[in-house]
């Protein structure tokens, strides 16, 4: 269906590029020990980018079964266009990547429901009086790009996830502990272990003195400094020159603790043989022992600055993303490389300081500047030990500043938003606290 | 389009099964600075259904309205399943089985204006604020989305109705060395666009505020007494205290509804919230939501007391208190969840100067920056304020965030002023997956709060 959608519009354009995903998914819901729903979706998107003489036009709608009124869309809104310095992709090979696992579209709801049955039931002998929410779920997706200067690119993937969470007595946050993989996994004894230990590190609320202190950033924390980082490399603040990494490239910007690269190549959830704009994916530094290695280009934002495409045009935003989005300079699947220490070692060897697992108001902060001021969700650690959650906490901090001086990088490596991240205790941050 | 609606509902094999079909088209025009990022016109359509079954859910969306019975089908079978894992079951609260056609009437409908016009009216915007020295970048979008949409159940409702809301949003990025600082303003936020004309002159405040903060000094961290402005103030209730007025966000929280029952004592009684979807020509007016019920309006503080929230017909049962038609999904891939419409602190008393001079070391801050909310936590920003010093305003101050915890700071809100405002631009994200529902509205006076932590810089 889609080449015939392709092949009409070449009747009308000078280039066409076709974008169809299709996704099931499964999910199921557990909210205060009992089952709150199951959801099941099969939804479908398209979006056409088209030139016509020159200008760009795009359209989208839900399925490919109406290729005229696309068409027809995609010629109005070149018609109103302007002219572009870019072409659609005319790669023909990709990397293979392994994303897909065969066991997904017929793991039975029944078993899914089991696993959250065996959770609740090891939660609720070590915690009984939480209020204990667990989620799990299965999902496949097919995405096909096809472009009229020859690219056929199609990618499968599928996921597999668990969560489990509950609300802190007398404070509105949750902990939460989440596990994802490509194939289904076996009843993750890991997370509930966890998760059940950080709960009992709520007992107590700590609010801290206001001063720098060190703070252990969580995988699940890490977002916030690569998102914020990801923003100073992408190609859009570059050509606004608003990037605070303009003439930075192979200088020293953070700790030499620190080497970030993209890597979709490697099987793990995220893996892409290509960005959604059908240019291969690079494995690659971004940062290496802290020195800026490479920006972040998508096909717009090359031509803007004179270059290639790196492979990073990704149709996503801060809050989600989709099919009818245009593509933004985005990284791929990052790996923090980790280093030697454990979480353990890194509690134990602080006299007092911050495990901050999570930021609430990061997107309201200045962050493509580096700025980051939130109220820190997390642990106190006193003396070489947790010694309860953080309460009334705030933490300030300039990247660009901080992230130059790191004690240590845990060998631990977990999913974190966007990429794969170990602990990183950061020498000192402002926190502003009592 | 309802007859095959409703024959599919009935005929599914669930206690309770109802559809929602779609059909949406939107405009998309956006700029940066000269450069157009898009000019598009999207359609989407799809459906999404709900069936109960021995008190046990299921849910189900699809695109293709060819996949309505298979959908039909696994959502029942689904909710045959939760029904014999559910405990405690569920129920929907009793309402009218709703009939007939809700289509909106808008005062200058912007689905007539051309998309030429827009597309000028969008680039003069533009063109007035890179005028604006030190100005770098304006990032500027005109949006405008009409949905159709159609509900049935098997009680028997059947209903046609739609949305309309168009606006335009401007982000205005500023330049001076190595600082960077921003202003955000968006105008329009209904079905009536004689509401983005001729809005040259609000604009180009917000422009020479963000070039003005390249100079401002950072505001420092501390806890201190503020005014916010109706913006920021809106976005506080929305934020701080609407999403826990909202029942969904409580049913599986039994210790924070303990904190929460109608009859709490929350503020002093300067203190009034409501929300309502019943009022025309603000972001959030609809007259039925997605579960076939009424919008109303919602009494949720009275005089600093807990007097209502806002409920679907699942936690309408669950909690035994009146429905509210909060029940809202922003595309047909989503599932309905109770969503603000309207949420407003009611006026007070207050002059503005009154507030200033009783404040001898605080900040006035201005412009929300969005928020986000955890439970009682939050956190949002301000585009730029002002120092208080000695009962006077004295110099601009940037990188605004303030955070603290809903019921010390509700208990804090000293002084309410007597000059509501809504923000014309909605939006909130709620969710998983995230729907940011434009069609969400939030108003305010000035308010004054005693004490708020300030985060701002380091």
């Amino acid at each position: 269906m889609i080449e015939k959608v392709l092949n009409a519009s070449l009747e009308m354009f000078d280039d066409s590029e076709i974008y169809h995903k299709e996704q099931t998914n499964t999910s199921i819901r557990y909210g205060n020990w009992d089952l709150r729903r199951i959801s099941s979706d099969r939804i479908s998107g398209v979006m056409m980018r088209v030139k016509k003489e020159g200008k760009l036009g795009t359209a989208s709608a839900t399925t490919l079964d109406d290729p005229k009124a696309l068409i027809d869309a995609a010629r109005d809104s070149a018609t109103l266009g302007e002219e572009v310095p870019y072409g659609f992709s005319t790669v023909t090979e990709f990397p293979e990547v392994d994303s897909h696992s065969t066991e997904i579209p017929d793991y039975p709801t029944s078993k899914m429901i089991a696993m959250c049955e065996e959770a609740k039931k090891e939660i609720k002998q070590a915690l009984p009086d939480i209020s204990l929410n667990v989620g799990i779920s299965k999902n496949e997706e097919r995405l096909q790009i096809v472009t009229s200067g020859g690219a056929r690119a199609e990618h499968r993937e599928t996921g597999f996830s668990f969560t489990v969470s509950a609300p802190i007595k007398g404070a509105g946050t949750s902990i939460y502990r989440y596990k994802e993989e490509i194939a289904p996994f076996a009843y993750p004894e890991d997370v509930i272990g966890e998760f059940i230990r950080r709960y009992r590190w709520t007992e107590n609320k700590v609010t801290p003195a206001t001063k720098r202190i060190p703070v252990i950033w969580t995988p699940q924390a890490m977002y916030m400094f690569t998102l914020s980082f990801a923003t100073g490399l992408s190609g859009d603040e570059l050509a606004k020159k608003t990037s605070p990494l303009m003439d930075k490239h192979e200088k020293q910007i953070f700790s030499e603790k620190l080497s970030l690269i993209e890597d979709s190549h490697s099987p793990r959830m995220g893996a892409r043989g290509f960005d959604d704009e059908a240019i291969p994916t690079e494995k690659r530094a971004l940062l290496e022992n802290g020195v800026l290695k490479s920006y972040l280009l998508d096909l717009r934002t090359g031509a803007k600055l004179g270059a290639r495409s790196s492979g990073n045009g990704f149709k996503k935003a801060l809050f989600g993303g989709g099919t009818n989005m245009m593509p933004n300079p985005l990284p791929a699947n990052l790996w923090l490389e980790p280093g030697d220490s454990s979480l353990n070692e890194m509690i134990a060897s602080m006299d007092e300081g911050i495990l901050l697992t999570g930021g609430m108001g990061f997107h309201s902060g200045n962050y493509s500047q580096g700025h980051i001021a939130v109220q820190a969700n997390g642990f106190m650690i006193q003396k070489g030990r947790v010694t309860g959650r953080l309460d009334s906490t705030m933490l300030s901090t300039n990247i660009y500043e901080d992230f130059a001086n790191v004690r240590t990088v845990s060998k631990e490596v977990e999913l974190g938003m966007g990429g794969y991240y170990p602990y990183v205790l950061v020498d000192s941050m402002q926190v502003v606290g009592k | 389009m309802l007859d095959k609606l409703a024959a599919a509902a009935t005929g599914a094999r669930a206690d309770y099964t109802d559809i929602r079909y779609e059909e949406n088209r939107s405009v998309a025009i956006s700029y940066q600075n000269k450069e157009l990022l898009r000019f598009s016109t999207p359609t989407s359509r799809g459906g999404h259904i709900r069936s109960y079954t021995k008190g046990g859910k299921a849910i189900h969306s699809f695109s293709s309205i060819e996949n309505l019975d298979k959908g039909i089908a696994q959502c029942a079978a689904d909710a045959d399943i939760a029904g014999t894992h559910r405990e405690k079951k569920l129920a929907l609260a009793n309402t009218e089985p709703l009939r007939g056609q809700f289509l909106v009437k808008p005062r200058k409908d912007p689905r007539t204006w051309g998309l030429d016009e827009k597309h000028d009216l969008l680039k003069h915007y533009r063109d007035l604020l890179m005028d604006i020295p030190k100005v770098m970048v304006v990032t500027g979008s005109y949006t405008e989305w009409y949905s159709r949409r159609w509900f049935v159940n098997s009680e028997g409702a059947a209903i046609e109705y739609d949305l309309l809301i168009s606006n335009m949003g401007f982000r205005i990025t500023a330049k001076d060395g190595d600082v960077v600082q921003m202003t955000a303003h968006a105008i329009g936020g209904s079905d009536d666009y004689s509401k983005l004309l001729d809005r040259d002159e609000v604009l180009l405040k917000k422009g020479r505020i963000a070039a003005e903060l390249t100079k401002a000094p950072k505001l420092p961290p501390g806890n201190l007494p503020v005014i916010l402005d109706p913006s920021e103030a809106g976005v506080f209730i929305h934020e701080a205290f609407g999403h826990l007025s909202e029942a969904d966000d409580l049913v599986d929280n039994p210790a924070f509804l303990a904190k929460l029952q109608i009859g709490a004592v929350l503020g002093s009684d300067v203190l009034n919230v409501t929300d309502d979807g019943t009022m025309y020509g603000i972001p959030g007016w609809h007259e039925v939501d997605d579960e076939g019920v009424r919008t109303r309006r919602t009494e949720l503080i009275k005089n600093g007391v807990l007097a209502g929230r806002m409920h679907s017909r699942e936690s309408a049962n669950e909690f035994a208190e009146p429905l509210s038609g909060n029940m809202r999904a922003v595309g047909p891939r989503f599932t309905p969840l109770v969503r603000m419409s309207n949420i407003f602190i009611g006026e007070g008393t207050s002059s503005f100067d009154d507030m200033v001079s009783s404040i001898d070391n605080g900040y006035y801050l201005i412009g929300s920056k969005g928020g986000q909310t955890s439970g009682d936590a939050f956190t949002f920003g301000a585009q730029y304020g002002y120092e208080i010093k000695g009962g006077k305003l004295g110099k601009l101050v940037r990188d605004i965030n303030m955070s603290g915890e809903l019921f010390t700071t509700l208990a804090n809100i000293s002084m309410v002023g007597s000059d509501l405002e809504f923000a014309e631009s909605g939006g909130c994200g709620k969710g998983g997956p995230m729907q940011l529902n434009s069609k969400s509205g939030k108003g305010a006076p000035h308010i004054k709060i005693d004490k708020v932590t300030l985060g701002g810089a380091r």
